[in-house]
């Protein structure tokens, strides 16, 4: 069997090892932080934007950090992160001691994979309290914004979770990327365009092919109150990873380690 | 002797490049193994093979009786490999490098301190592997490799930038493994010198294909040397030869008859040659090709 508990499990904790003092780590955390400091900021210094009765104040400030996030920030983390976590073996020349240790392939780079997804479910758990945190600290701040009764913590959990499922495309893609070439600028290239270009695309009709442009899609519910998991770009990111998850793990499996 | 590792007419090509030509070498169980060519030979494609990262067809390459590409696991986890540049995690502390491969190899947790000792790390462990000396790094690299108390060692060029202090600092850790615990060492390398003082076998390989195998004493054997013969009867000794299967057979500036021959049978032919048709000797002296020499000529013939 090539894929046993434990060894995954050792696998995984060396990963975590590896990325301790690397930048990576880092992102997870800056990443949510920035974007909801500056969301904070803005609603801060302008609370007549969500002064209006009657109208949930939440919906603004975490629907706006949501935006932003989604199109921006998160999938660029995903292409740092994905780039760290297997640069750390190429700058290392790592690949051929793992793959000379008594450690399958396929354990090596599903390990990878898991660490790299648990880091950006890490970043939207961070981004979830970041919000919540700086949504409350404007209500005291701010006694003025119309708070209410209103209350929005489930939907806005419920909603980083189907951005996390609809990420899971551009973080296949990314580490097949990354885990294939040891150029910063193809990986990290390829992220940068991918978002920007997404970006740019977003009114396109038919922008929900666009693998970088699902996690923001994904989040739209929240503007609808629509939490439902079942939705098109929901199956597309998970049928899509699995299909990008193989076919690397097959290239891997089969390729002459220098 | 039972062969550790066993390549059996193994070819290996990058597209069409051709690296590794017909190569059969034989490693048997508690030698050490020195896999000498000059860059570029094929040594490294040679050990990524015997290892799996190079994918080859069929069973070409047995280690431990096995074949490689159906029991790659179990047998990597007999084997101990340093290929080429040590792995470091530049980051992380030596410690904390050594425990990422204990934790894969799944190993007790007293291992990565015993490893350290072995290779005298154990003060600077807890330093990151970036402030280490190349001398440091290969020998926590080598570390890296005896966490399992491998029964085989496969090292790649291991000495390769090291001052001459570390050289024999890795030489005499190498020849302690053998010595007490029976390891098998196979180890590549450019610099006869080094091999030479370690081995009890060798291997030659040039652009791909096998020179010769077999021990270092064989190695000396096959040496052509150079014979000088002392008589009064010069002119007639050296026709004699000269027919008589020595063509080359020479007049040399300190007047004496030299000519190379292919192995110490040869002396005694020349003697009793001479001897017979009364060319009196008087003095009879071989000096043999240093080993360097001996590997420069068996290269650059190929």
């Amino acid at each position: 069997m090539t894929l046993s508990i434990i060894t995954l499990k050792n696998s995984v904790f060396t990963e975590i090892t590896k990325q301790k003092k690397t930048l990576a780590l880092w992102g997870t955390i800056l990443a949510p932080l920035f974007v909801v400091f500056v969301n904070f900021v803005i609603f801060f210094s302008h609370p007549e934007l969500l002064a209006k009765q009657d109208t949930n104040p939440w919906l603004k400030i975490a629907g706006n950090a949501i935006n932003i996030y989604t199109i921006l920030m998160l999938p660029l983390l995903i292409t740092l992160v994905a780039f760290i976590v297997n640069n750390v073996e190429h700058k290392a020349n790592g690949w051929k001691h793992l793959f000379a240790l008594p450690v399958s392939r396929t354990t090596v780079y599903t390990s990878k994979v898991i660490i790299t997804v648990a880091m950006v479910f890490l970043s939207l758990i961070i981004f979830d309290v970041f919000i919540i945190l700086s949504g409350k600290l404007l209500s005291v701040l701010n006694p003025e914004i119309n708070f209410g009764n209103f209350a929005m913590n489930n939907e806005i959990i419920i909603t980083s979770i189907k951005v996390f499922l609809a990420s899971l495309l551009i973080i296949t893609i990314q580490f097949l990327i990354s885990i294939n070439s040891k150029n910063f600028l193809v990986s990290i290239g390829i992220g940068v365009a991918g978002t920007i270009g997404t970006s740019m695309l977003l009114s396109w009709q038919h922008s929900d092919l666009i693998p970088y442009a699902l996690p923001m899609l994904a989040s739209q519910g929240l503007y609808k109150m629509d939490l439902s998991f079942f939705k098109g770009v929901i199956f597309y990111s998970l049928i899509g990873s699995i299909v990008v998850f193989t076919a690397g793990l097959f290239l891997i499996r089969n390729k002459n380690i220098n | 002797m039972e062969n550790y590792i066993e390549t059996n007419h193994l070819d290996f090509s990058f597209g069409k490049l051709k690296v590794l030509n017909d190569l059969s070498i034989n490693v048997s169980a508690g030698s050490i193994y020195g896999f000498l060519g000059p860059n570029g030979a094929g040594k490294s494609t040679t050990i990524r093979a015997i290892l799996g990262l190079y994918k080859t067809n069929g069973n070409h390459i047995r280690v431990f009786g096995e074949s490689i590409n159906t029991n790659r696991l179990s047998i990597l986890n007999r084997i101990g490999a340093l290929v080429e540049s040590p792995t470091l995690y530049d980051h992380l502390s030596g410690y904390d490098n050594l425990e990422i491969t204990r934790k894969l190899r799944n190993l007790s947790k007293n291992r990565t301190s015993e490893v350290l000792k072995i290779v005298n790390l154990q003060q600077d462990a807890k330093r990151p592997a970036k402030q280490y000396s190349m001398g440091m790094k290969q020998r926590l690299g080598l570390a890296l490799t005896l966490l399992s108390e491998p029964e085989l060692l496969i090292l790649d060029e291991p000495t390769n930038g090291l001052d001459p202090h570390g050289i024999i600092e890795i030489r005499e850790l190498l020849l302690r493994l053998k010595k007490e615990r029976g390891t098998t060492i196979f180890i590549s390398s450019h610099i006869l010198s080094e091999i030479e003082r370690i081995a009890s076998h060798v291997g030659i390989i040039n652009k791909g294909s096998l020179l010769f195998q077999g021990t270092l004493l064989e190695l000396r054997e096959i040496g052509v040397s150079t014979v000088y013969i002392e008589t009064s009867e010069l002119e007639k000794g050296l026709k004699l030869l000269q027919k008589n299967n020595f063509p080359l057979a020479k007049l040399n500036k300190s007047n004496m008859i030299e000519m190379d021959i292919e192995n110490k049978e040869e002396i005694n032919k020349i003697t009793r040659l001479l001897v017979k048709n009364d060319v009196p000797i008087f003095g009879i002296s071989n000096s043999k090709k240093d080993l360097e020499q001996l590997f420069l000529d068996i290269t650059k013939e190929n």
